[in-house]
């Protein structure tokens, strides 16, 4: 029986502005990593704020660090 | 972590691969119009109660369905690419191809594999379908050695499936086994940049199944939870086996 890929992203809050449009950000499981804009998050020069919930991916080699592809609504 | 087996561990891997083996051969030769899933379904689970096994898809569950899987055997036919459920309403007709996917656990150990057959006579395109999908899973048992990468059995998979214009499904992969049915890692059928490339080591059993779409590579999960089908409706081929990497090369545990 085949396994359902894991997906690599998970839901996370803004807490933190950084330069260069990196963030730090708040996983649910209350990790805190370092990610960066990407997608369409970056591409409409999307402003994030603290407070905002966005979908990450982590890096499979360091899991302190993302990129961040999706606001999330609401 | 990738787990790695002993030769006593094998053995009992082979065990598991030789029964999962005789059960499909058997349903496979059942197979014919007028057959209908559940029949098969029927069947398997009493060789599986005869050997002593525990059937391994009975039961489970995954995060994502929520339920328990109600049967032996995924039985997927035609534009359904995997976890198809048997039904005594599906009666197999000439030109259908159907998936028969079993895994069993005997000694703790688990044996996991999967043919898709023909039903009467199948048009030239599908019969091109299921040929190179068990191509490109024999090609990939190939890479299945001490010293090769993850990435090579994916990419051989993805490689041979694509240039002969067909796709891969993205969102089912195969995996690690052994006292689990699901362990590290996943094995998706294309190299995804993103995930780990471990080198492949003596002793890691992995269940190796190309599932290609005749059509374009998106799918989707009917509302049953477990169905997954071709959102374009064409037919989808799936093949798999258990293979462990040991030092003279790849062993198919789920074969003679």
């Amino acid at each position: 029986m085949s396994e359902a890929a894991r997906s690599a992203a998970l839901a996370a809050e803004v807490i933190e502005l950084l330069p260069s449009a990196a963030y730090r950000l708040r996983l649910e499981n209350e990790d805190v990593v370092l990610a960066h804009a990407a997608g369409p998050t970056k591409a409409n020069f999307l402003r994030l704020r603290p407070g905002d919930r966005v979908r990450v991916e982590l890096s499979p080699r360091d899991k302190t660090r993302g990129r961040i592809i999706e606001l999330l609504k609401g | 972590m990738i787990v790695r087996k002993n030769m006593a561990e094998l053995e009992k891997m082979r065990a598991s691969g030789l029964l999962v083996w005789k059960i499909l051969d058997t349903l496979k030769r059942m197979v014919g119009e007028g057959v209908t899933t559940y029949d098969l379904e029927v069947t398997a689970e009493k060789m599986m109660a005869e050997a002593g096994a525990r059937p391994a898809f009975k039961g489970y569950t995954t995060q994502a369905a929520g339920t328990k899987f109600p049967f032996v055997l995924c039985t997927s036919v035609n534009e359904e690419i995997v976890h198809g459920m048997p039904s005594q309403k599906r009666v197999l007709k000439k030109g259908d191809i159907v998936s028969i996917d079993t895994g069993v656990q005997l000694n703790g150990y688990y044996g996991d594999s999967a043919v898709t057959v023909p039903v009467g006579e199948i048009t030239e395109e599908t019969q091109k379908l299921l040929d190179v999908t068990r191509e490109s899973l024999e090609l990939a048992i190939e890479k299945a050695r001490p010293g090769n990468r993850l990435f090579d059995i994916c990419g051989t998979v993805e490689r041979h499936v694509t240039s002969n214009g067909f796709t891969v499904v993205r969102e089912f992969v195969g995996h690690g086994i052994g006292t689990k049915m699901h362990e590290e890692p996943q094995i998706p059928n294309y190299v995804d940049r993103r995930s780990e490339n471990p080198r492949l080591k003596e002793g890691m059993v992995l269940a190796i199944e190309p599932m290609v779409n005749a059509g374009k590579p998106g799918s989707r999960v009917k509302p049953d939870k477990w169905t997954a089908v071709t959102e374009d409706g064409r037919y989808s081929a799936h093949f798999e086996h258990t293979v462990a990497v040991t030092a003279n090369g790849p062993w198919v545990l789920t074969r003679p």
